[in-house]
Parts: structure tokens; sequence; C-alpha cells
């Protein structure tokens, strides 16, 4: 399917990959693309820079649903069939809103969101912003109002903790194990110790002089809070995995053509076939452009030959000796510059090449070059978009 | 008197947004010691090691390795040194593989917030205060791979929570020591790596606020990774406008068209540099405009193979940057 196609028929998108590749602006470009062909859709985004953000006129504070106003296309000379929405996730709130639907009383809510354990977990937990992101997807999708919902992920350093999050989620917050030690243990004080077998008993002391006290009861009081909650957050989990796995949801895998993004991205997409995902694109950005220097033949042109070109431009540019002497050296300087650029050109090719091997035949491919100016608005996400959905 | 030296402290933290380059950055620096005569040890926590195959050598795991002259190499994987740390508390063997196999154990260091760095801190403190025969330090210089700019505070701030949390005992003690070690200028600096790009420069930005704010760690350099070359001096502006001017119109008549393809690139390529350039310069200004810390640039790299003559000439570029 092409992304044209994508775009117009399924009803999540979610852009994963590592940080710094150009996610953002990516799943920008594609919802606006989504709008112009006719859908309401809404981008999802994580950490958009300020400029882009303002440029869209999307608020600072996050979790809330804003139009992008048709003034900000019409400046950019377009009038989209559709509707456009945009969202700034706030991982702490949504985790917060989750604890507030899912508390039995208001009590039991109370207790957790002053609990210092779930205070640290919900802001910087390894994978929490992840699983936020899901379950914002989740909702967002189940309430309907959209036909399109493009996501932007949050960078991960290791791919797995993306589609890991709700498990690993579920997981950490059923910890029966955990219930099962943590329980006994403080409603027993300290004595409570010997009500363990000898090994138990070792590792509760030894974590204790690791850690003093508090830090256990803290996290005895957290899981002991979390009680009845287990099973609404469970089920929600496996929902949302479920929706992942859906033939309305496509991933996107969106990289740059460097060494080490490009290994990163190969990871990820194994980890998206591995775990059954719908993995339906592969989008490069950044990548530099060959100018077209590929010689028709196959065959390199010869390494000397823009030397000699710079020194014949100094022939057909100059009016007189003393100009034709500068202008060479600044055509050395040029030839010189188009061969480091050529040499990052090939360096790309190379790299894309190795990921691209990998696909499956008729997999959704394009590359969007490396842009020397920002991008951060809608005239510049429709420079993208130039590349993502032209045929 | 003079600020220490960068290459003058024991302890040398690098973070920076991901994907800036910070692992290149921790293996030139760890270059650049030796070269100076020093033994560096570079530490990185990664699942993926980087360190080591930058230097090309095999991967060195958590006890380490000699990957390149006499610079030593660790993966100090968090769950590895909670390991360790409970191996040496427990003392005998079986026993500790007892716990650390046990699910208890591996949910208790999963739920504990902050316990792994704080135990990892703890470590490379005893790297910093490891001695060779009675009294010379192992290491002359300690380069960390920390984790990138958000987590990397999270991580530098383990130390104050636990001081903060807990009134005695041995975790206090050992955030005490811990605090020390990394508020102390003389022998600690935070290095920020950075692109002269927006988002990098936003967030080395709001890293140093947040450092300054409250931690109070020194901040040695920002290295800003990746900077492009000027490719046209300020004087031939005015002889490369009347080139493209005479291309535009006929100048070009005469080359083949070959000749006239490739002149085209050369021209288009040649302006591309200089956008990237203007661009650079723009975040650089930015940069140094909002923050007063000592910058090193570090040229773009073309050949962009990821292996010791990166390294080299990374590190020769840092050495000249802070005119060794």
């Amino acid at each position: 399917m092409s992304f044209t196609e994508l775009v117009d028929t399924k009803e999540i998108i979610i852009c994963c990959g590592s940080g710094g590749v150009g996610k953002t602006t990516t799943s920008a470009a594609i919802a606006i693309h989504a709008a112009i062909r006719g859908r309401k859709v809404i981008v999802l985004t994580i950490d958009p820079a300020k400029r882009l953000a303002n440029s869209l006129g999307l608020p600072e504070l996050g979790n809330k649903e804003r139009r992008i106003a048709a003034d900000k296309f019409a400046e950019a000379g377009i009038s989209p069939q559709g509707e456009l929405y945009a969202m700034m996730l706030d991982t702490k709130r949504t985790f917060d809103d989750l604890i507030t639907k899912h508390a039995l009383n208001d009590e039991m809510r109370d207790r957790i969101l002053n609990n210092l354990l779930y205070k640290n977990i919900s802001d910087a937990f390894a994978g929490s912003q992840e699983y936020m992101a899901m379950e914002k997807l989740f909702e967002i999708y189940a309430e309907g109002k959209y036909d399109l919902i493009v996501l932007d992920t949050p960078p991960t350093k290791h791919a797995l903790d993306f589609l890991d999050a709700p498990k690993r989620m579920t997981d950490f917050l059923d910890g029966s194990v955990l219930k099962w030690f943590l329980k006994p243990y403080f409603s027993a004080g300290k004595l409570g110790i010997r009500m363990f077998q000898k090994g138990t008993a070792a590792i509760l002391r030894t974590l204790e002089r690791v850690t003093g006290i508090s830090a256990l009861k803290v996290a005895s009081d957290f899981f002991i809070s979390f009680e009845g909650m287990y099973d609404g957050f469970k089920e929600r989990a496996s929902a949302v995995y479920e929706l992942l796995r859906d033939n309305a949801t496509a991933f996107l895998l969106v990289t740059s053509p460097d060494d080490i993004t490009i290994e990163e991205a190969a990871f990820f997409y194994d980890k998206l076939i591995e775990y059954g995902m719908p993995f339906c694109g592969l989008i490069v950005n950044r990548v530099h452009a060959d100018y077209g220097l590929e010689p028709e033949d196959g065959r390199a042109a010869p390494d000397n030959s823009s030397e000699k070109l710079a020194l014949k431009l100094g022939d057909v540019l100059a009016k007189s000796a003393v100009e034709k002497k500068a202008i060479q050296v600044i055509a050395a300087e040029m030839a010189r510059n188009l061969r480091d650029f050529k040499c990052l050109a090939d360096v790309d090719a190379e790299n894309i090449r190795k990921l691209t091997s990998r696909l499956e035949a008729g997999t959704a491919f394009k590359t969007v070059p490396f842009f020397d100016t920002d991008i951060y608005d809608i005239d510049g996400l429709m420079q993208i978009n130039h590349h993502l959905f032209e045929t | 008197m003079a600020k220490p030296g960068l290459f003058e402290k024991r302890l040398l933290f690098v973070s920076g947004k991901g994907g800036v380059g910070k692992s290149t950055v921790c293996a030139a620096l760890g270059l650049a010691a030796s070269r100076m005569g020093k033994r560096p040890l570079i530490v990185e926590m990664d699942e993926k090691e980087r360190i080591s195959r930058l230097f090309g050598s095999p991967e060195v795991g958590y006890d380490g390795a000699f990957v390149y002259q006499n610079i030593f190499v660790r993966n100090l994987l968090p769950m590895n040194v909670m390991d360790e740390f409970v191996e040496i508390q427990v003392g005998i063997k079986r026993i500790a593989r007892q716990i650390i196999g046990s699910p208890i154990y591996q949910y208790f260091v999963l739920a504990a917030p902050g316990l792994k760095e704080f135990v990892t801190l703890g470590k490379i403190m005893l790297l910093e205060e490891e001695k060779e025969r009675g009294s010379t330090p192992k290491y002359d210089i300690i380069i960390v791979d920390a984790p990138a700019t958000a987590h990397g505070v999270a991580f530098l701030r383990v130390p104050f929570a636990a001081a903060g949390a807990v009134k005695s005992g041995f975790v206090r003690r050992q955030a005490d020591r811990l605090i020390d070690l990394i508020t102390d200028p003389a022998r600690t600096a935070l290095n920020i790596v950075t692109l002269p790009e927006e988002m990098p420069v936003n967030e080395t930005v709001e890293m140093c606020r947040s450092v300054e704010d409250l931690l109070g760690i020194p901040i040695g350099c920002i290295i800003i990774n990746s900077v492009f070359p000027q490719v046209l001096k300020k004087r031939d502006t005015a002889v490369f406008d009347i080139m493209k001017q005479r291309a535009q119109a006929d100048g070009l008549q005469k080359l083949t068209r070959a000749e006239r393809k490739t002149a085209a690139a050369m021209f288009e390529c040649f302006e591309a540099a200089m956008r990237r350039r203007e661009l650079n310069e723009f975040y650089i200004s930015k940069l140094k405009r909002m923050l007063d810390y000592e910058f090193i640039k570090i040229p773009f790299v073309f050949s962009k193979s990821f292996d010791i003559t990166l390294i080299e000439q990374v590190s020769a570029n840092m050495m000249e940057a802070l005119g060794k």
C-alpha cells in the first residue's frame, strides 16, 4: 500500500523510531496530508519543537485537543477538505487520569496520587511515557471522534520499551510476588521477617541494608493502595495491545540514514514483525541528495574529474587572468565540497540499502532529503509531503 | 587561580540529547586523555555496547578490558552493578545467587525508584577511589557516557534525593560521599554534547538550567558536535556571486553536457553547505547567548566511518579546540 492509501484507509498510524530522526515533523506532515484528503484527523505528539508547536497554534499545556485553524492552512495556500487536530501528550496527567478512572473511591485515588513511589514512576518509570502514549491513543480511539489518529511515539533508546510498555506496566502493577511479600511483611512489622523462609529473609535483610526501611515502606503502601485496581489495568493493557495489532492500525518506521539509527531501525523492524504488529512502511529522513551524479552506465566518474572541471570553470567564467585564478580557487573548494557531499550520499545510500533489503516487496518506502533549513510551519511540512506522497 | 582544565579532573560525565554523538565524544575524550599520558577509564551503561565497537574492539562487558592502547572500558549495566553489590554485601556466593535469581529481588530493584542508579554511581565512586600499588590511583580520569538529557538529570539527582529521604545509616553516608564527589569542581565536571540544531540546543539549555538549579554539579564544557565547515570565506563572496551570475547566464555553454551537470551540482551543494553552516551558526550563537560555559566545537566529519579513524579525528579536533 502506498502512503496515500494508508492515510486514506487506516484508522491509526503510529510513527516509531529512534530519537532525533524527525518523527514529530513526519507525523505532523502525514496528518496534514490526511486532512487534505478529507479525513478528520488528530496528531498526538509528545515533545514537538517549540516553533512547530507555536506555528500550529498548539498550547503549551498538554492533553488538550486543539483544531489547527483554517487560516494556518490558508497561509500555506491550501484549504483542506477534512479537519486537523493536534494534542500534546502529558504523561503525568494521563497517568493521573487513569488512576482517577480506575480508583474504587476518592480515598484510594488520593492515597495513590500522593504516594512517593507513584510520583516517581508516573513521571520517570522506564516505559511509563510509552505506556501513557498507548493509553491516550486507546482513549481517543474509543471516543470515536476521529477518522484517523496519527501517533508520534516517545523517543525510546531501546526499541523494545515501546512495544513492551503495556505488558511491562501490567507486570509491574500486578506484581503478585511483590504484593505477596510486602503485605505480610509490613502488616506484621519488622518482626515479620521471621515469618519467611531463610532465603527470603536474607533477601529482605539485604534490601533493607541497601535502601533503608523507608523505601520498602513506600513500595508496600503503593502496592497495597493499588489492590483492587489491578484487574482494570490489566484488561485495559490487553485491549491496548489488541488495538495495536489490529488491521486498522499501521506502524510506520521512521529513521535517519546514520549507521546507528539504521541499526536501531532494523532492530525495531524485527521486533514489530516478532510481535505481529502491522508494519506498513518505512520513511528515511535526512537523506543527503546524490545530485543525480550516479553515472548512467554504472561506472564511477574518475576521481579527479571535478578538479579538472574546477580548472575549466576558471577558463569559462573568468574575464581576466586575475579573475581566473580567484575563480579556480573557489571552484576547487566547490569540487571538494561536492566530493564530501557525494561521500555522505554514498554512505546514506548504502545504509538505506541494508535496511530496505529486509523489507517485503510492496512495503511503502520513501526517503525525505536533508533540509538545510528548519521545518516549522505548514509550508515546510508540505515540503515533506511532496516527498512522501508524490507518486 | 585559573580554572582546572577539563583533563585535570578525575570524573567527566558526558550527557546530551540522544543521537548527538555522546559515545563518540566519550571515546574521543578517552583517546585525548591517553595521548596526554593519562590512564583513562571509559564507563558506559548500555544494553548495546558502543564504545568498544568504536575502538574496533570486541565487547568488553561488565568487567571491562583494554580496547586501545591504555584505554580501559567497562559497561556498567545498572542491573549488573546491583547484582555485584548484593554479592559483596551477602558475602556467600551461593546465597547471593539465590537472591539475585529470585523474582522478589527483580521486582524490588525495578520498583525501588533510583536504587539501580544509586548503586551505579556508588560503583563509579569506588572506581574513582581505586588504587594501585598502595597509593597511585588506578585511573587518572574516568569518563562516563551518562544517560541522555532528561534521564541524565534524573540519574545525577539520585544521591540528592537519597540524602533528602534518609537521615542516617549506610545509604545516607554513601549519598553524602557521592554528593561531595559530584559537586566538587576540582574533581568532577558534567559535559553536555549537542548538535548545532534546534531540538538538541533547546534540550542542552534545559539541562544546564536544571543542573544549575537543582543539583549544583559543576558544568564543564558544552561540546558542539558536527559543526558544518565554512566553505566560502567572507572575502570570496563577491567572486562566488560573479561566478554564479555568469554560470546562470551563458557562462557554461562551452562545457559538455556531463560537465554542465556536474558544475550545476557543484553550485547547488556549495550553497546547501553555506545554508547549513548559516543555520549551525544561528544555533551556536543561541547557545552562547543563553549559556556561559566553555564551548568546544567539533567539525562535521564527512567520512562517517564509525571506527578508530573517526575517533582519532574527533579527538584531534577536540585537543585543538582546547588549545592542547
